[in-house]
């Protein structure tokens, strides 16, 4: 009988931990913007590391962590200047199962000398199960 | 059978987590007036214990933590939240972060900062934000973990 009731009690344990969803897997991003600051169109390519662990929460709501890396470079369609740019969105997050998203905001460095640089917004979509969905970007000069 | 419950209890001593990570202040409301773009400061000091060790040894620290949060732009569901917190005392740590987060209901966001121990001993911010309400709330929690996905809570 005790047997039983501890047995029972570490399936209990486990299952809890086996709760927890976990990614970790890194996925080509690439696209089209334009430098607000010179107008110019920039071609770019590169990666992201996607790295999130999904859980409901013991208060029903979802627990969302993530840690995403994202590393692009990308050209000027009218200077030539090439430009790159890196950063990362973490967050440690609870909520009601509702879209949400996280925004991460870098800066698109230019190579090139008088071509200004400028900002870029990634944006980590997640549904309402704590799924990350898609990643969209814009830009500003500021 | 007395083999096989001791074996159990060996099993799970191994899993288990030398004690609880702790919830020292409970949604203390930091914001109450519910402006946005408002910002507000919180101090207490509290005997805190450290949830890597086996042993509870409880210390006095003295925790402050300075939250704002603000809504991008009139009529959108876009917020950004900045913390910084400070920790004094036996134990030390402090650090700050920004999220920036799109969601129309609450939502709470956990910020990990590193407390000055040998081991995986973090204090951990706990701000929530309600929208609709325009009600920010702040809380305190420790952790044996540094809030990563891979990491314990």
């Amino acid at each position: 009988m005790r047997f039983r009731l501890l047995f029972i009690a570490c399936a209990v344990v486990m299952t809890v931990s086996a709760g927890a969803q976990m990614v970790s897997y890194s996925k080509p991003y690439s696209g089209t913007t334009t430098n607000p600051c010179n107008g110019e169109s920039v071609v770019f390519s590169g990666t992201i590391h996607i790295h999130e662990k999904t859980q409901i929460a013991t208060d029903g709501r979802i627990h969302f962590v993530a840690n995403e890396n994202y590393s692009v470079s990308g050209r000027g369609q009218s200077t030539g200047a090439y430009y790159n740019i890196g950063g990362n969105m973490h967050t440690n997050s609870k909520f009601p199962s509702f879209p949400i998203s996280f925004r991460s905001k870098s800066r698109f460095n230019s190579q090139s000398y008088g071509v200004p640089g400028f900002y870029a917004t990634f944006v980590f979509h997640v549904n309402g199960n704590g799924i990350q969905t898609t990643v969209s970007s814009t830009s500003s000069c500021n | 059978m007395r083999i096989r419950i001791a074996l159990l209890l060996v099993a799970a001593a191994l899993f288990a987590v030398p004690s609880f990570a702790q919830r020292y202040y409970l949604d203390d409301q930091i914001n109450p007036d519910g402006a946005w773009a408002d910002s507000a400061s919180y101090e207490q000091g509290q005997y805190m214990d450290n949830p890597c060790t086996a042993i509870q040894d409880w210390v006095w620290v003295n925790y402050s933590a300075y939250a704002q949060t603000a809504q991008k732009a009139a009529g959108t569901n876009d917020y950004l939240v900045d913390e910084s917190t400070t920790m004094g005392g036996m134990y030390k740590a402090s650090g700050s972060s920004q999220s920036d987060i799109g969601y129309a209901n609450a939502f709470t966001t956990r910020y990990y900062h590193k407390v000055d121990t040998a081991d995986n001993f973090h204090v951990v911010t706990v701000i929530t934000v309600d929208p609709v309400s325009k009600y920010t709330s702040l809380a305190v929690e420790t952790a044996c973990g540094n809030g990563m996905p891979d990491s314990k809570e």
